[in-house]
């Protein structure tokens, strides 16, 4: 179906007119995706989708009520279908902070755009790419992807917010598989393009480190398991950050637990003075957490979480933050129109500090140096992350390759044995996508410095 | 038995695609999905939100000239225009060696529970009062979330070869999340539950989490080292989500898989049996037909540790030259079919878990593991635990943290293999497994 802003505005408008709650929004989502993947030189797929859906969400005496669907025909239907819900709520003490309406219009800042792309010229993207991997040493098996997905976003509610948001994500994936024996190695890494499409285009030099770092592991001892000193690269102290720290940060985990609230009181000490950390939707132009408005209409902004050691602030929905007394931070967000928003983080960072890599290098007799990334979970207060790919540090230098080093520990402690934190801050480039609950795959943005962890267990046999 | 107030419209859609298609291309597959959920969520212990959904999907798949196209939409207001896209997508897409499913009745399976189908937003509410409650009263400290959820499934696989393949599912899902904070210790436990209809291996799972909740009072350590190793039944996935990348037909004609040329060898311990078998009947992941249209079938994996064969979807098998296995699974409408494992059995041995314990002076009892997923083909593992607990003179004790197991999975199965419990537990979503005791594990940690 083709409709205008007006049309949709209108439609929303009218349904929320017909809503007996006391607070009501809608969000309606038009998606259009491709996909292209290459394994081992093949076509795998090559495919579109078109999805569109919606939510309502009904506040009603305290108690929420939600309706999602597919079908955009009868709106007023799915209103009363989520008041519905909400009066088959027990009892409720639901009560959202105050926003101010919103009424915008954000088209995404495009620089070359990749609707403009067509099928053909996307496989042969990733097909340049697979057979540059497939043409390496040992490498037996390669996959590349490029994937897009373009979401509009039309959100109203009953304060008389309305705006439209544009979200453009792509991802060019590689990875490469090599194989010596029975001894098989993976090494994989991405790049977020969906402001640009421009930035998967040239990529040679990322191809060939996939592809090489996949060779190296073959021949690569595994770590051997033990407590270490660990300079984190940036990647990896950014999946940190996120993992360990972020999660506790949203408050959806502390409303409703005043012993968890106690646990991240504010104004406890986390960290070292050169500790600092932050989340925003705006942080810099380009990242994949990126929105003007999260997806309760709530304003993004950068939130500090901790300031010189000092934990300072949390992440919020208005659902929380109307629990716990305190002001949204536009951190509501949904993967898509199936869900209601939860908190989750925007982009995250560990903020540059004073030191410099090759001083934390120098007073280290042996370490480990976590320099690629490969994924990561929290559990509470406990946390884990895998390399793909370290390096051994020996009396100060970067010395050998290792393999499966894999970190787990205690996120307070890991934080307070932080003693190093670089002045060589970057984005990652590759772009993350986070799970909570049953949600998974949410674009988010990460960041840091290296950052020098003392006394990290790495599990190994 | 319709019971999808759109059922009939529904059908007609796909039919009227599949007939639009079929004049566009050589062969036509129409996949259509359609749900409806009601679900209550629990915010400490309370409910807090009661949500409805209404999903409606459909893939359309065709090969014209030897190309496959494949369009997913939940935009069904233009089916013209659905048409016109497949059609342009097969013109850039991938060459097969296949043909769509042909005409052929699936196994009955029994995936319908009509108690369930009848469950209102109140009783969700009642139900999951009642299972967050058996928590809270396990752990009067804790914080209990989750929810419940409710769903009717109805996929339709039509084909222009003649395969008209309907299946009609009953799902209840319960997810139950209960942390208890202590200043620096947080016990989180996490049990997620798929079933057709309420079942027992919910009740034996949530009891399995209380006992856990019991234990985690108590904080010990164990001395780093090599010791014995009893993973719970939900663990078990350390072994099946290797066993299942090993055994894809996918992963064979990628030749990464570890096992090609192996049928007849043994790979592990000749007590460990497992068995595809998404033909049971009440089991969350089975089905009469896969997602392809091809009939199901239990496919024997090992065999007194001996591999059997593999799993395959059409696109493997076609270039396998090969017959399909019915492995041919989607995550939803939106994605293309790939060799999925929706029934896997890892079959009971012959001891008690109380007997597995028994002869065990100081090993390590793991709930819960944090962290990627290793090395899924060469069967490598390393894992920080979430939970794990002490065993210690062959019983359970407290509560272990900050150590990590690792070893390779393939090794310890068939080197160091201590027993399979007599009882096997449904994970909620894909396998059933008993307690597996592993005797020789690396476990690290600060000394």
């Amino acid at each position: 179906m083709t409709l205008s802003q007006a049309d949709y505005r209108d439609r929303m408008t009218e349904a929320l007119r017909t809503s007996r709650a006391d607070f009501t929004d809608i969000r309606l989502e038009l998606i259009e995706t491709t996909d292209v993947r290459y394994r081992g030189g093949r076509l795998e797929a090559a495919t579109t989708g078109r999805d569109c859906g919606g939510i309502v969400r009904c506040l009603a005496g305290g108690r929420w009520g939600t309706a999602s669907f597919n079908s955009l025909e009868d709106l007023p239907a799915r209103v009363d279908e989520a008041y519905a819900c909400a009066q088959s709520v027990p009892s409720g003490d639901v009560a959202l902070a105050p926003v101010e309406p919103v009424v915008d219009v954000v088209p995404a800042p495009i620089v070359r755009d990749f609707r403009q792309v067509n099928l053909s010229a996307k496989k042969a993207l990733a097909k340049g790419y697979s057979d540059l991997i497939l043409a390496q040493p040992s490498v037996t098996d390669a996959r590349t992807s490029f994937s897009d997905r373009f979401c509009a976003c039309y959100y109203a509610s009953s304060e008389g917010s309305f705006i439209y948001q544009e979200h453009p994500y792509a991802v060019l994936g590689l990875s490469a598989t090599a194989r010596d024996g029975s001894e098989v190695q993976s090494a994989g890494d991405g790049i977020a393009c969906g402001l640009d499409v421009g930035l998967a285009e040239g990529r040679e030099d990322v191809a060939l480190e996939v592809a090489g770092r996949a060779h190296a592991l073959l021949a690569a001892p595994p770590v051997k398991g033990g407590v270490y000193t660990v300079i984190l690269g940036p990647r990896m102290a950014g999946l940190f950050v996120h993992e360990a720290f972020g999660h506790l940060s949203e408050s959806d985990f502390l409303a409703d637990s005043p012993k968890a609230q106690e646990m991240m009181t504010l104004g406890r000490r986390f960290g070292r003075e050169f500790l600092n950390i932050t989340d925003g939707g705006a942080a810099a132009p380009g990242l994949r957490g990126n929105m003007k408005y999260d997806d309760e209409g709530v304003r993004c902004g950068d939130t500090d979480l901790v300031r010189e050691g000092v934990l300072v602030g949390r992440l919020h929905s208005r659902e929380t933050a109307g629990r716990m007394g305190e002001r949204p931070t536009g951190n509501a967000r949904a993967t898509f129109y199936r869900y209601p928003p939860i908190v989750r983080m925007t982009n995250t960072r560990i903020l540059p500090g004073p030191h410099h890599l090759e001083d934390m290098l120098a007073d280290i007799k042996l370490g480990v140096y976590a320099k690629y990334s490969g994924g990561g979970q929290t559990f509470m207060e406990n946390f884990a992350f895998a390399s793909g790919g370290s390096y051994m540090i020996r009396d100060g230098q970067v010395a050998e390759l290792v393999r499966d080093v894999n970190f787990g520990g205690n996120l307070f402690t890991t934080l307070a044995n932080i003693d190093a934190v670089a002045d060589d801050f970057t984005w990652g480039a590759s772009g993350g996508s986070c799970g909570k609950g049953q949600e998974m795959w949410l674009p988010v943005g990460m960041g840091a410095p290296h950052v020098r962890v003392r006394e990290v267990l790495i599990g190994g046999r | 038995m319709t019971r999808f107030a759109t059922a009939n419209s529904a059908v007609d859609m796909a039919e009227h695609l599949l007939e639009l298609a079929r004049r566009r291309a050589d062969q036509v597959e129409v996949y259509l999905s359609e749900s409806e959920e009601t679900g209550a969520q629990f915010n400490a212990g309370k409910v807090r939100t009661v949500g409805a959904s209404q999903r409606l999907a459909v893939a359309v798949r065709v090969i014209k000239g030897g190309r496959l196209g494949f369009y997913a939409t939940s935009d069904l207001t233009d089916l013209g225009d659905a048409v016109e896209r497949t059609v342009a997508a097969a013109a850039e897409g991938q060459e097969v060696r296949f043909d769509f499913a042909e005409r052929a009745a699936g196994p009955v399976v029994k995936t319908w529970d009509d108690v369930t189908a009848g469950l209102g937003a109140s009783d969700l509410v009642t139900m999951g009062s009642e299972w967050l409650g058996r928590v809270a009263e396990a752990e009067p400290e804790a914080v209990v979330n989750g929810f419940v959820q409710k769903a009717l499934v109805r996929t339709h696989i039509l084909t222009s070869n003649g395969q008209d393949a309907v299946r009609q599912d009953t799902g209840l899902a319960v997810e139950v999340e209960a942390s208890r904070t202590r200043p620096n210790d947080v016990a989180n436990l996490w049990q997620f539950h798929h079933g057709v209809r309420r079942d027992d291996d919910l009740e034996a799972n949530l009891d399995r989490l209380c006992r856990n909740f019991r234990l985690s009072r108590e904080l010990t350590t164990v001395r780093p080292g090599r010791m014995p190793v009893v993973l719970s039944p939900a663990r078990a996935g350390l072994f099946l989500d290797r066993l299942v990348e090993g055994v894809s037909g996918r992963n064979v004609r990628a030749k990464v898989s570890p096992f090609i040329d192996r049928v007849g060898q043994p790979i592990v311990d000749a007590r460990v049996n497992v068995v595809e078998d998404p033909t049971l009947d009440w089991e969350p992941g089975s089905s009469s037909y896969d997602d392809e249209g091809i009939p199901t079938a239990r496919t024997p994996i090992l065999q007194n540790g001996v591999l059997q064969g593999f799993m395959y979807d059409l696109s493997s098998a076609g270039d396998l030259g090969v017959r399909p296995t019915g492995h041919g699974r989607r995550h939803t409408a939106f994605f293309p079919p790939s060799v999925l494992s929706t029934g896997m059995v890892l079959e009971p041995g012959d001891q008690s878990l109380e007997e597995l314990l028994a002869d065990i002076d100081e090993g390590l009892y793991v709930e819960e593991v944090i962290g990627g997923t290793g090395n899924l083909l060469d069967g490598a593992f390393s894992h920080p635990v979430a939970m794990a607990f002490k065993i210690e003179g062959g019983r359970l004790g407290g509560r272990v943290k900050d150590v990590s197991i690792a070893g390779n999975i393939y090794e310890l199965m068939r080197d160091h293999l201590g027993g399979l419990e007599n009882r096997a537990y449904s994970n909620g979503a894909w396998f059933r497994a008993p307690h597996i005791r592993l005797n020789d594990v690396s476990v690290a940690g600060k000394a």
